[in-house]
């Protein structure tokens, strides 16, 4: 028995000191990101905002699509007008379009004369004697039909009806189908709504609140009997997503905590052993988390998420230290023996995680240097505050553990299994090289078929851009941006007739270039010419020439407007949705064109390509897609530095190449097997299962270790193979309990590492046979 | 209220003549069709003269069609034709509820002939119409008169075809 030195008192002290202000920082000074861009590699590309502020995951064009359904058509269009009222005094809700605010009211006063300088039917045949003549003789029709004296209030004054025109296109696309002027979807099922939110859809406590709000407000409307509620959108599925995370996660914990307890509870019969097992873990993602937080100046969600998966290698640490000791012995003394041993291991799987260090993929950056500092402050804390903390004599076993027989194979059996399991393994990766990988977003996404479909069914009933497809245009001046907009649209036109596309949105058809807006103005006739030709149509049907003397007032006023320019717009133009399409940033101004019915989504990228006139055209689907795809060829590169270096510094510290390679051997094929597995059942791999192989590997390599470190029949071979047996186990008990969830993300880890951990375990116990007798 | 006592009726077809003076218009335009009225809630009125136009209105739905194409009515944009539709119809199948909701109204005279004063309630329509006067004897309208804000007027006679 050794007593403890004052220096080892000293590590305590200074380890417990970083505890101590690692909590602090991560209580008061710790941002936790939730924005993909942070996670995604430094893009090269110039229009990484606009496909931010564009893409899915946030973004100004935060949506809601909302559709009412059951009871009677009456019933749904009375409940969408009242609901869409009351969402328009929300100040977090820009602005709700369901039908019933697409007219005249919606121009501001100070914009009517504009008129004929905004509508795109304005031209220098528009108001001719015949053109006027024309739109004279369907008022009259209008006058003498079925509908009779109705509204003929505007006719007046925009007798060619150029206000309609205008609204119209503010409106944007909207369903065909209405229903006593409120959108309805074609079979006139659902009543239909689309909300645009002032917060980014990334926002999700803001989103949840206003989710909630709208289900209560429909909750108070009148007559809501038998009508239901419908949402959908990125932001919608965000919330759900995490609403449902967070129930399993709960779930899954308190579960996997259970089984561990029982496990553990088994092993060392002492609930102060059970407790202080999560010390070293949980210290780890304390320091982790602080350090990531202090060198990066925030940590990201998902590297909190995946970095605690990494560290699960923690909860064996304390499990060694109590699994090794002996009757009379003090932890501190155990903790020497094994020390040599868990050091190296952690050593290795150190070593092979920092390859993720120097990763261009500012997320792998990060989840290295958090799987490093961690499992550094786990080993500290487990050599020397854990030990510190047992008292003497508890929770030593007094049976000695099974010799588990059935795992005895003879060594030729267990080289052979290996060997054949190194050879069939990689081959059988190689082989199925294209399907291995995961290339659909949506396969891990944890939102349902259910709510996909819905989703898609609205968006169709709305018509509502896909905003897959974008294309922008960047500009210092907002003037250059809007006719680099006019020529597009012109030559998209052609691609509509194609069938290429069905439709498109562009900025210019909201707010047309000055010199656009110039050339209408100069196309306005004279005054004389125009008041001439007026009279002439107007005694021909039977008008009185002074009814229409509005009209002329505005011409007079139009003839010396000076044309409207983005700058000078009220922010944004709520009125119009101008903002979505043409926004505004330090560098200038960026037009961003939207595509509705993308049949043919190759074609239309070779049609942009093959332009080179300043656009840039962006499959975001796609984008996202290839960012991933980076990450993850980047991932699995440095998963094979990783390994090499693991090798390198096993054979290091065992002194032998041969003996290295034993060692890793096993943790290395079971990544390798474990892929392969997963494969042949039809799984496709992702970053998810990326990161759970490298947890994989780092077991593994205890295992391993404490396999051939305290291999042959002795008492302490007992104890170490004890120890590994509740490392499984416990190890196999979170995991497979991750593996019942119903989420995607979650599963995929549970099953990787539950599989991964017991084929480690099998093939270090298989090789460390092998050394027994061969080494 | 005498308007209660009036007998129900299942339906009537009419033909109508309407004279419009129009404020914008130098003669008065003239109008006419076919009007028909089926219990609870359809209307449709036709017009033949000038131009074939029908317009028709089944519960709460408007269609506005000529011979080739119909098309749905934003009601909320034509609070007029929604306040015309609501004074016939409502006074067709005494519907005093749906009447009320758009008109004051003034019951006068007897079952065999009677007439009925409408005035808007809501702000929207009262900025159209100014006042509707119907005439009619039994179950049967005779004459509708209307008064819009800006001064035109419209007049229809109907004679019953059934």
């Amino acid at each position: 028995m050794t007593a403890v030195s004052i220096e080892e008192w000293a590590g305590t002290l200074v380890i417990v000191a970083m505890l101590v202000l690692s909590a602090a920082f991560v209580a008061f000074h710790l941002e936790i990101e939730a924005d993909l861009e942070s996670f995604l590699p430094v893009s090269a590309d110039p229009h990484t905002d606009e496909m931010e502020q564009w893409s899915p995951a946030s973004g100004s064009a935060n949506l809601i699509l909302i559709a009412v359904e059951g009871g009677e058509g009456h019933q749904r269009v009375a409940v969408s007008r009242a609901l869409a009222q009351w969402l328009r005094m929300d100040p977090r809700v820009n602005r709700v379009m369901n039908g019933d605010a697409d007219n005249l009211a919606a121009v501001p006063a100070s914009l009517l004369p504009y008129r004929y300088l905004l509508s795109p039917a304005v031209s220098s045949q528009r108001f001719s004697a015949e053109a006027l003549e024309d739109a004279l003789a369907r008022l009259l029709r209008r006058l003498s039909g079925a509908a009779g004296l109705a509204d003929h209030g505007l006719a007046m004054w925009d007798p060619t009806g150029e206000l309609d025109i205008i609204v119209g296109q503010w409106a944007g696309s909207s369903p065909s189908g209405r229903d006593l002027g409120v959108w309805v979807s074609n079979d006139g099922a659902r009543a239909l709504m689309l909300l645009e939110a002032s917060f980014t859809a990334s926002d999700l406590d803001a989103q949840e609140a206003l989710l909630d709000e709208i289900r209560n407000g429909f909750g108070r409307l009148p007559g809501v009997e038998g009508v239901a509620l419908l949402m959908t959108g990125q932001g919608v599925f965000g919330v759900e997503s995490r609403a449902l995370i967070r129930a399993e996660v709960l779930r899954l914990t308190a579960v996997a905590s259970l089984l561990v307890i029982f496990v553990l509870a088994f092993a060392f019969r002492s609930p102060r052993l059970i407790l202080l097992s999560a010390l070293p873990l949980v210290s780890a993602v304390l320091v982790a988390t602080a350090v990531v937080g202090a060198l990066f100046g925030s940590i990201h969600g998902i590297t909190l998420a995946f970095g605690v998966t990494l560290l699960g290698v923690a909860v064996d640490y304390p499990i060694h230290l109590f699994g090794h000791r002996r009757q009379g012995e003090l932890a501190d003394d155990t903790m020497r023996r094994i020390w040599p041993t868990l050091r190296l291991g952690l050593g290795s799987s150190v070593l092979g995680y920092s390859a993720m260090v120097f990763s261009s993929v500012n997320g792998l950056v990060q989840l290295g240097v958090f799987a490093v500092s961690g499992l550094v402050a786990a080993i500290l804390v487990s050599r020397f505050v854990l030990p510190r903390m047992v008292p003497i004599d508890l929770g030593v076993p007094r049976r000695c553990p099974p010799r588990y027989r059935f795992l005895h194979f003879s060594p030729a059996w267990g080289s052979l299994m290996v060997l054949a399991c190194g050879i069939i393994a990689p081959t059988y990766l190689v082989w199925q090289q294209d399907s291995v990988w995961e290339n659909n977003l949506s396969a891990l996404s944890p939102v349902t078929e259910d709510e996909v479909a819905l989703d898609a069914r609205l968006r169709a009933d709305i018509g509502a851009p896909d905003i897959r497809y974008v294309a922008f245009f960047r500009h210092r001046d907002s003037e250059a941006a809007l006719r680099a907009s006019e020529a597009l649209s012109l030559d998209l036109e052609a691609l509509v007739v194609d069938g290429v596309i069905t439709g498109f949105e562009h900025p210019a058809d909201l707010l047309p270039s000055a010199s656009t807006q110039m050339l209408r103005r100069s196309s306005l006739p004279a005054a004389e010419i125009l008041a001439a030709d007026l009279e002439s149509a107007a005694s021909k049907l039977g008008f009185r020439a002074s009814a229409f003397e509005p009209f002329l007032r505005d011409m007079e006023v139009a003839r010396t407007l000076e044309p409207l320019r983005a700058d000078a717009l009220p922010s944004g133009w709520p009125e119009t949705g101008l903002e979505r399409y043409l926004t505004r940033s330090d560098e200038g101004w960026t037009a961003t064109v939207t595509f509705r019915g993308v049949t043919d989504p190759e074609y239309l990228m070779h049609w942009f390509a093959a332009r080179d006139d300043g656009w840039h055209y962006v499959d975001l689907k796609w984008q996202v897609e290839q960012t991933l795809e980076q990450i993850r060829d980047e991932g699995l590169q440095r998963f094979f530095v990783g390994a090499l270096f693991i090798v390198g510094m096993l054979s290091v510290g065992l002194r032998s190449l041969r003996r290295g390679l034993k060692v890793s051997t096993p943790a290395l094929l079971a990544a390798l097997v474990t892929a392969a597995v997963l494969v042949s059942a039809g799984e496709s791999l992702s970053l998810f299962h990326l990161v759970s192989l490298l947890l994989v590997v780092g077991l593994g390599l205890d295992y391993a270790l404490f396999f051939h470190s305290f291999s042959g029949e002795s008492d302490r071979s007992w104890q170490a193979r004890r120890a590994l047996i509740i490392c499984a186990l416990s190890t196999i008990a979170v995991f497979g309990t991750l593996a019942t969830s119903p989420l995607p993300v979650l599963e995929a880890i549970g099953v990787t590492v539950a599989l991964g951990a017991s084929l480690a375990w099998v093939f270090a116990l298989l090789m460390s046979q092998r050394l027994d007798t061969g080494g | 209220m005498l308007m209660h006592e009036r007998a129900e009726i299942l339906g009537d077809r009419a033909a109508f003549q309407e004279t419009r003076i129009l404020q914008m218009m130098r003669k008065p335009l003239e109008v006419s069709g076919e009007l028909v009225y089926r219990a609870p809630d359809y209307l449709r009125k036709t017009v033949v003269q000038p131009e074939f136009e029908e317009l028709e209105v089944v519960g709460q739905r408007l269609y506005l069609g000529d011979r080739d194409s119909r098309r749905r009515l934003h009601v909320d944009q034509h609070p007029v034709l929604a306040g015309m539709v609501a004074a016939i119809r409502g006074t067709l199948s005494g519907d005093l509820v749906s009447l009320e909701d758009h008109f004051e109204h003034d019951f006068n005279g007897t079952q065999g002939a009677w007439r009925l004063d409408l005035t808007p309630r809501s702000i929207e329509v009262a900025e159209f119409i100014k006042a509707v006067t119907i005439e009619g004897e039994g179950s049967r309208l005779l004459r509708v008169e209307t008064r819009y804000a800006n001064g035109d007027i419209s007049l229809m006679q109907m004679q019953s075809m059934e």
